[in-house]
């Protein structure tokens, strides 16, 4: 397929195709949907707000990306020139506020056409309390939480800037999506630093097997070794049939949030180090392992092209530390930085290629893993002071996520940046079949008390650490 | 090569070239994030030709530090 209704066609990247992967293996097609609102504690002009939007949508090559099918059954993907989609508005006055947010949630969970069709939602809203604002549902394949972000900026620089013509100028404009889609496409054609990263991740991959450390503890390993009647197994099968998902989020203060990123701050360090120790060591207590893995997500928007350019860039990758009990709270951090440095520079390989060669080299079945979950950490707030938003000084802001309904996998730690009052959101999105609200209550107390006592004094030993939460 | 690597800078954060001068640094000054300045080091290394050892790396505070590491490699 060369091209699809006037408009070239490219094939899909390595990142859209690890959520390509799981739509088709999920059976529940709103796997992919992300929904999201942004509601400010303002009286908003509607109709400006409808020009931003569409506005917005214009300057950004990736809302306007469609999907198409060739006869061989692959997908391909193209922008449109023109998106014609309806801007709605949705008043929720004199609703309650749970029912107002179930709504939402219904919006997030219905599924998209997936061929020659928009691949975004988006109505305007009042909330029962006044708020208003937007919300957006989008594809994961088209959009991730960055690009997302990005775009909501973008609506807000141009209401601002069409309020206050002659104080606020007009925003920069948007880099292209296709442009760098083609810069990604060239180095996914087995370039040189393809082959580089591969190489690296090979070497990394067949260095020795991982073990499997279940928030839950050794359980769910030990059955799977007698279930398969082999001790000396170290990968067991963490996906249920049942998808159901739901999401729960805790919110950490200011003041303590000040003081994680004083410590990241002081020490040299980035918060998602932090937060893959406090993880870890969490993973170590319950399952008296020093070996632990999780899933790392890696955002690749490094230069101001990748920035803008929105699409989804996010690569997903296991991510091993060995920290022994002996080891301090700030050796485990420097062991992690390490290690994620160089997975930065090599961060453009395929994830799935990565997972395709790990289950050959370990002669894994399907499903079987060795991490027990995800973590993501989301810097960038929806919050900034940008152009024309000194006017908006001062006034409340509102985020939230809403469930699809589905996860493909077990669990996923979302870390972000909250904009009401500067402190930071712990967001749990788990498989409702295996994972229980209390156990999400557990995670999150022992994190928050590994992560204050390592941070207190971050010479105490790991097992030092342990023994006290 | 201080030219060059301003240049290459340029493209990662929002700043003029003359507000670069080889004691910026990288993460204070200029405003990189750690993904940011590996990003930058893969890019540097395909550029000059050059394979960086990650302990020395992260020694490299500054744009002067940059352009010493890179023409160490070189030699």
């Amino acid at each position: 397929m060369k091209t699809r209704k006037g408009n070239k066609v490219y094939p899909l990247t390595n990142a859209q195709k690890l959520h390509f992967y799981c739509l088709k293996y999920c059976p529940k097609k709103q796997v992919l949907n992300i929904g999201a609102s942004l509601t400010i504690q303002v009286d908003l002009d509607r109709e400006l707000l409808k020009q931003s939007i569409e506005e917005a949508i214009a300057r950004c090559e990736s809302m306007r990306l469609r999907f198409a099918q060739d006869k061989e059954g692959n997908t391909w993907q193209y922008v449109v020139k023109q998106d014609d989609s309806v801007i709605e508005h949705f008043d929720f006055t004199g609703w309650k506020m749970e029912d107002a947010k179930q709504k939402m949630e219904e919006w997030t969970q219905t599924p998209f056409a997936r061929f020659d069709s928009p691949m975004h939602h988006i109505v305007m809203i009042k909330l029962p309390d006044g708020f208003q604002g937007i919300y957006i549902a989008v594809d994961h394949m088209t959009m991730d939480a960055q690009s997302l972000i990005m775009f909501y900026r973008d609506v807000i620089e141009l209401y601002c800037q069409k309020l206050y013509p002659d104080e606020v100028s007009y925003p920069k404009d948007m880099a292209s999506y296709l442009k760098q889609l083609q810069k990604d496409l060239a180095y996914e054609d087995n370039s040189s630093t393809c082959q580089k990263d591969r190489a690296f991740f090979q070497k990394l991959i067949s260095s020795s097997e991982p073990i499997f450390a279940d928030i839950y503890g050794p359980d769910k390993l030990n059955a799977e070794r007698i279930a398969k009647n082999n001790p000396a197994l170290r990968a067991a099968t963490n996906t249920s049939d049942n998808v159901d998902a739901n999401i729960s989020t805790f919110h950490l203060e200011t003041e303590p949030s000040e003081r994680l990123h004083t410590f990241c701050q002081n020490q040299q360090v980035s918060m998602v180090c932090l937060l893959l120790m406090g993880l870890r060591t969490y993973l170590q207590k319950e399952n008296n392992l020093d070996d632990i893995s999780v899933t790392t997500t890696i955002a690749r928007r490094a230069t101001l092209t990748e920035k803008r350019c929105g699409g989804s860039r996010i690569h997903c990758f296991p991510f091993r530390t060995i920290v022994a009990k002996e080891d301090s709270f700030i050796e485990g951090i420097y062991k992690i930085r390490d290690m994620q440095n160089q997975y930065f520079r090599h961060a453009n390989f395929s994830p799935s290629e990565y997972y395709a060669y790990r289950k050959q080299c370990y002669h894994l079945e399907d499903g079987q893993t060795y991490e027990p979950l995800s973590l993501t950490y989301q810097p960038l707030s929806m919050r900034y002071d940008g152009p024309g938003l000194d006017k908006l000084e001062g006034i409340k802001y509102r985020t939230s996520r809403y469930s699809n309904g589905v996860a493909a996998h077990t669990l996923y730690l979302t870390v972000s940046e909250n904009p009401t009052d500067n402190g930071m959101d712990f967001c749990f999105e788990y498989q409702t079949g295996v994972v229980t609200p209390e156990k999400l209550r557990d995670i999150y107390y022992y994190l928050c008390r590994i992560l204050f006592h390592g941070i207190e004094d971050c010479s105490r030993s790991v097992g030092e650490i342990i023994d006290w939460v | 090569m201080f030219n060059e690597l301003k240049e290459i800078i340029c493209a990662y954060v929002d700043i003029n070239p003359e507000e670069i001068t080889e004691d910026s640094r990288f993460i204070e000054d200029l405003g990189f994030t750690s993904y940011d300045f590996m990003s930058m080091v893969g890019e540097l290394e395909d550029k000059y030709d050059i394979e960086v050892v990650e302990r020395e790396v992260i020694q490299v505070k500054t744009v002067g530090d940059a352009v010493n590491y890179i023409q160490s490699l070189q030699e």
